[in-house]
């Protein structure tokens, strides 16, 4: 795999992800992506990290956040999303390409899952497309839905390590794959220049403006997202919208109505793939961690209950009351798109679509693939 | 932070000239008498007080202020002390009269609380929680230091209760600084429901909660939650007092959850089940699955329940539940 440099760094636009110290596993530092990462961000302070379990100082999550670390992920890197029992998958497959992100939402709940620090990228990019082509030459009869979107943002580091054009190549032999990646950003250059939009679904995480501007620091503002949606889709590209996490607070209903008619305003119905819809939940870990670097965010505040997997999620009732909600302005102003619902369980798919995926329908996996 | 060496002579002071208002170095609390009156009355005053003579011919106590009153007690009138050359600095007549009880007892709560806010002033911080914490028994940590402090803060009619550990440092603390003006008012309540630390915890968590949600102050919440009425009838047990809080903080709490909890006793009382049957929902409604279940003796018993729920059945009146 090469890595040809940009004429320009488009990453130092972005000031609201600007890095401010590189740490390098000295594993890593032979891979081209590294080398080529220290090149395009050489003005910045480096570490070299040698120990092969080191015990990195002590850290603040924003400062970390502001700490690039290359190295290399030795375990598996594609494996299923992980479901749990009593809510329904969409049975995508994860390419694990990173953890944690640059931006800062108030409510993300990597937070809580994960306790490595720093914006962690994974450069043995060898391995990890020897292991995607393994995966993909196991399961060729299979329609796949792939994401890099789990554990970090799937194009935010895009710009600096163009791993959508690699991406690209390893899966334009597979007819029945396709790769959605999934952002808050608006960083789709690398994307425009890309043939066989056919192949990516680009999804965008949406909320109402005024709480992504609140909530979600350093992401781009919704304006911004639904232009880059827009020339996605001038493209070529199929899309996606997620409204994941939903919050309920004061005012949501008008919030989000004028976010989906913001949406179809802008986008046209008959390109979107699917748009996903999900309440907030969170592991109770998140809470402390929400109110010592949050303290003026309300989100938290509100009648949670523990949940089937352990999260702490609204009450069902107030689920299915907003999925009602977002379902009827979905198709007030989009009509007929394909809407499900991200980890629900079968008594709210019931209330809100009259059917469950799977019991005299397709699967919520099924549903997803015929549209691959 | 070693104590300079106070230099003393021996004196018969008549107790009339003991200034029992300056309580510069008061810090016994909550000591009975009792036993010390036994002791010097079997073997006399074993250790002399130390004083310190002022300037208007009154003594200022040092050390041994019970000693001193239970001579009082005891009807006499002088008594052989120890008096402090003049001139030596507060902050060591402090260390002093520190180590001086250091040596001879241990300190309770309040005691310990009024040691470390007498040494305050003297004294960096570090230094107390290095050098002096240790030796109260307390972790060297600022937050033990700040919970000393608000103990001290609070009005002394709540200390006999932090001694009775009915009342705590950390839920005192809480109550400083999350409900200052309202302070007293919690607290009185605390010891009124006979609360222990976790309940009282989860009280004061609750009411932050409810406030950050309703965006509204304390004085505007309380009236509704206490219910003074309820709080003042002697004919209500301390525990139905605290049940009738917790009862209230909840349905503040998770307003829904509680409306569809009496919804649903409601719904399944006019099923009309027996009373060998009872119908559960999912955990906080969550997922759609009710449990049904039958209690019997005799196998009579279940053929007449399930006969009540086939014709629940018959009318689909299990039709709602789910």
């Amino acid at each position: 795999m090469t890595f040809t440099k940009s004429p320009k760094n488009p990453y130092k636009k972005e000031p609201a992800f600007s890095f401010k110290k590189i740490m390098v596993d000295r594993k890593a530092q032979g891979s081209p992506l590294t080398q080529e990462i220290l090149k395009t961000l050489a003005h910045l302070p480096q570490e070299w990290v040698e120990e092969d379990r080191p015990r990195f100082p002590l850290m603040n999550r924003t400062s970390s956040k502001r700490v690039l670390y290359l190295t290399h992920f030795q375990g598996q890197l594609v494996k299923p999303c992980p479901g749990t029992r009593d809510y329904l998958c969409c049975g995508y497959q994860i390419l694990h390409t990173a953890v944690n992100c640059p931006m800062d939402c108030s409510y993300c709940i990597l937070q809580a899952y994960f306790n490595q620090p720093f914006v962690r990228l994974f450069v043995n990019t060898e391995e990890i497309f020897r292991q995607l082509h393994e995966f993909l030459i196991r399961h060729q009869d299979e329609t796949i839905r792939l994401g890099t979107g789990e554990f970090t943002d799937s194009l935010v580091l895009d710009p600096l390590t163009r791993f959508s054009s690699c991406l690209l190549q390893e899966i334009l032999p597979h007819p029945k794959v396709v790769v959605e990646l999934k952002t808050k950003s608006a960083a789709i250059d690398s994307l425009l220049r890309l043939n066989h939009p056919e192949k990516f679904i680009i999804a965008w995480s949406l909320n109402p403006a005024e709480l992504i501007q609140r909530e979600e620091k350093g992401s781009a503002p919704l304006s911004k997202r639904l232009a880059a949606a827009r020339q996605c889709q001038d493209k070529g590209y199929r899309l996606g919208f997620h409204f994941d996490p939903i919050f309920y607070y004061p005012g949501w209903e008008e919030a989000y109505r004028r976010t989906v008619q913001r949406l179809f305003s802008k986008i046209e119905a008959g390109r979107i793939a699917w748009i996903s819809l999900g309440c907030f939940r969170y592991l109770p870990e998140l809470r402390s961690i929400m109110e010592g670097r949050q303290p003026a965010s309300r989100l938290i505040h509100e009648e949670f209950i523990p949940a089937l997997d352990k999260k702490m999620r609204y009450l069902q009732v107030r689920r299915v009351e907003i999925y009602a909600k977002m379902l009827e302005w979905i198709r007030r102003y989009g009509g007929d798109c394909l809407v499900y619902l991200c980890m629900e369980n079968e008594a709210v798919w019931e209330k809100v679509f009259g059917f469950i995926p799977g019991q005299g329908s397709p699967s919520l996996k099924e549903m997803l693939d015929q549209r691959v | 932070m070693k104590p300079k060496p106070i230099e003393v002579f021996e004196k018969v002071v008549p107790l009339s000239a003991l200034d029992w208002q300056d309580t510069t170095f008061l810090t016994s609390y909550g000591r009975p008498l009792g036993g010390l009156l036994q002791s010097i009355q079997a073997i006399g005053l074993q250790q002399p007080p130390v004083l310190e003579a002022k300037r208007d011919g009154t003594y200022r106590i040092l050390t041994g202020r019970r000693r001193l009153r239970a001579l009082v007690f005891l009807g006499r009138e002088q008594v052989s002390c120890r008096i402090a050359e003049r001139g030596a600095a507060l902050a060591d007549l402090h260390l002093f009269h520190f180590f001086d009880n250091l040596g001879q007892r241990t300190f309770n709560l309040i005691e310990k609380s009024w040691l470390l806010k007498m040494l305050g002033p003297f004294f960096r911080e570090e230094e107390l929680l290095k050098e002096i914490l240790p030796l109260l028994d307390l972790p060297p940590q600022k937050v033990f230091l700040k919970r000393c402090q608000g103990i001290t803060d609070i009005s002394p009619i709540f200390w006999p209760s932090v001694l009775r550990e009915r009342l705590f440092p950390e839920v005192i603390e809480t109550v400083q600084q999350a409900f200052p003006k309202f302070a007293s008012l919690l607290l009185a309540l605390f010891i009124l429901v006979r609360w222990g630390f976790q309940k009282q915890k989860e009280f004061l968590k609750g009411l932050q909660e409810i406030i950050l949600r309703s965006q509204e102050p304390l004085e505007a919440i309380l009236p509704d939650m206490m219910q003074k009425a309820i709080l003042a009838d002697p004919g209500f047990t301390p525990q139905q007092k605290g049940e009738f809080l917790r009862k209230k903080m909840r349905t503040r709490l998770y307003p829904t959850l509680t409306g569809l909890e009496k919804d649903f006793h409601e719904r399944v009382r006019r099923l009309g089940l027996d009373e060998r049957t009872r119908l559960l929902p999912p955990p906080y409604f969550e997922g759609g699955r009710y449990a049904l279940t039958l209690f019997f003796s005799r196998t009579r018993e279940i053929k007449e329940s399930l006969e009540c729920i086939g014709r629940i059945l018959d009318k689909g009146g299990f039709d709602d539940f789910h």
